[in-house]
């Protein structure tokens, strides 16, 4: 606590005036349509029993492969059953809106995380990630 | 509705600019970008990196 305070990360008026900055940007973010459309289309899939279903088998199936071809043993059928496992999944409705409403959340992420990068100089994105962008 | 849609979005980029201009004022952000601007323009840090950026076919390390 004390390292923090002397490196600047908590105690000041400026770091007080940051972090409530930052609560308002993610009201905002929470307020936005593409944020709404993407809870509801969230709880949509949520709600489809059978294409989350899907979505787990498929899941898991990539999951076996991904692990199957790091010990070099892919096996071209697999491949392809998963292929279209994914072709089936992607034709659900409440999958397409699933995913059609995560893309276009990220986009406004995406645009706001690359203006502060672009503004305070270091990749805000990575910086924020659990590695901390290392 | 694409009135509330352009609002929403508005508001979005107003509050990430005034996210910006209060993480500016950090002292942490402050201390990074004066530490950065050092590492560009310090003539004796820059004669050691020169030297570690070079590489035999003359690209920059990425």
């Amino acid at each position: 606590m004390e390292a923090s305070k002397e490196h600047g990360l908590t105690g000041s008026p400026e770091v007080a005036a940051a972090m409530e900055a930052a609560r308002a940007l993610g009201r905002a973010l929470g307020e936005s349509a593409q944020f709404k459309r993407f809870e509801a289309a969230h709880d949509a899939l949520q709600a489809d029993t059978e294409a989350r279903q899907k979505l787990n088998e498929f899941l898991s199936h990539r999951q076996e492969l991904s692990m199957e071809s790091m010990f070099g043993s892919t096996d071209q059928a697999a491949l392809e059953k998963l292929e279209q496992e994914w072709q089936s999944l992607s034709a659900m409705p409440s999958i397409i809106s699933y995913l059609h409403a995560q893309e276009d959340l990220l986009a406004v992420l995406r645009e706001a995380a690359a203006r502060i990068s672009q503004q305070i100089g270091l990749d805000y994105g990575a910086a924020c990630s659990p590695s901390g962008g290392r | 509705m694409e009135n509330n849609h352009a609002d929403n979005l508005a508001t979005v980029q107003q509050r990430t600019d005034e996210f910006i201009e209060a993480l500016l004022a950090t002292p942490a952000i402050r201390r990074f970008r004066e530490a950065a601007r050092q590492f560009e323009t310090d003539r004796h840090l820059l004669a050691v990196r020169r030297p570690l950026e070079e590489r035999p076919n003359g690209k920059q390390p990425r």
